[in-house]
């Protein structure tokens, strides 16, 4: 009895830990700040701030109990391409936030079309992807 | 004597839905007499470029020296910052089937980006590994890998949730903004400092 009720409360503490640092994280990259000022849905926050918490909860309960979703290949394609959209997202904005690229574009002198480096930015990364898995590195 | 000042207030940012701005629109007037007043609000200061929606930089120097034209026998007196950030959005309300559209966009990022990055946080630091060594500690006796624990672990990082954001749905902990609201109002600041440098640079 002591047991089960010693490990639940270690359960929750650690829980309870990692969300904080995790969603964190998540808002300091400000990724979806910038998401709902993009898309002028700048009053819906609390709602994102729910979905933001339901995946935290459904990603935890599927990583240790992966069960069977009956949507085979769209699903799978819908996922990955969510996983895809965030991490991509992600990885810009950890760059951005130790200022990788302005300080880059000001030592090189770039004035044109700063517009090309983040698009050659998005077609490495997907090619990198891509040849990633396919290689089976 | 009386009624020789007049004194404007602005605001850093300002919505507008207008192309022809009044006085009244950008400013807070005082002192003068009622008239005076009356007129110097009405008065059209600015005209921006119908339906050329977004951000303007605004000189409150501008407005000044509008308001002595009308007024050359006043003395202005300015309360606020330099600049105004003038942000022209369009008066129809953007149709509600794009815009919830877009929300349902964000709300699976945020999901499904959340579930991602908690998945592959488990991965890496081989959670399932540590979880297996402290349910032995406790039980003597090979896990099933979903115990109590993983359930305790997974309602937790929902109440970690729930703390850190002070709310779920409609229900919350306390009447603060949430930080996510916080982080969206340093993002529209950030904007709005950028667009009255880049003004600015381009001014020079």
């Amino acid at each position: 009895m002591w047991e089960q009720m010693g490990i639940v409360f270690l359960g929750l503490s650690f829980g309870g830990f990692i969300a904080n640092g995790l969603v964190a994280f998540i808002i300091a990259l400000g990724i979806f700040p910038r998401y709902a000022g993009i898309t002028k849905t700048g009053k819906k926050v609390r709602l994102y701030e729910d979905c933001i918490l339901a995946g935290a909860v459904a990603g935890s309960v599927w990583y240790f109990h992966p069960s069977n979703i009956p949507f085979g290949n769209i699903g799978l394609c819908v996922l990955g391409l969510f996983f895809g959209i965030f991490l991509g997202s992600w990885i810009v904005a950890l760059s951005e936030i130790v200022n990788a690229f302005s300080i880059m574009i000001r030592r090189i002198g770039i004035t044109k079309a700063p517009w090309i480096i983040i698009l050659a930015m998005a077609l490495g990364k997907t090619l990198g992807s891509i040849l990633f898995f396919w290689k089976g590195w | 004597m009386m009624g020789d000042a007049i004194y404007i207030q602005t605001e850093k940012h300002v919505n507008v839905h207008t192309e022809v701005l009044f006085l009244k629109d950008l400013a807070q007037v005082a002192g003068g007499t009622k008239v005076i007043r009356a007129k110097l609000q009405m008065m059209p200061v600015v005209h921006l470029q119908r339906k050329q929606y977004g951000r303007y930089k605004l000189d409150v120097v501008d407005l000044i020296q509008k308001i002595q034209d009308a007024e050359p026998r006043m003395t202005i007196t300015h309360v606020g910052e330099p600049e105004i950030v003038v942000q022209y959005i369009s008066p129809l309300p953007e149709n509600v089937i794009w815009s919830w559209m877009k929300t349902v966009f964000v709300c699976l990022v945020a999901f499904f980006g959340t579930m991602f990055s908690i998945m592959t946080f488990h991965t890496d630091v081989d959670i399932q590994g540590l979880f297996e060594k402290i349910y032995q500690s406790f039980f003597a006796e090979q896990t099933s890998g979903f115990t109590i624990l993983e359930v305790s672990y997974s309602v937790g990082i929902g109440l970690g949730v729930i703390l850190f954001f002070n709310h779920f749905g409609k229900w919350k902990i306390r009447q603060d903004p949430t930080p996510l609201e916080v982080e969206m109002c340093a993002y529209e600041e950030q904007i709005d400092n950028a667009v009255l440098d880049i003004e600015t640079e381009k001014g020079q």
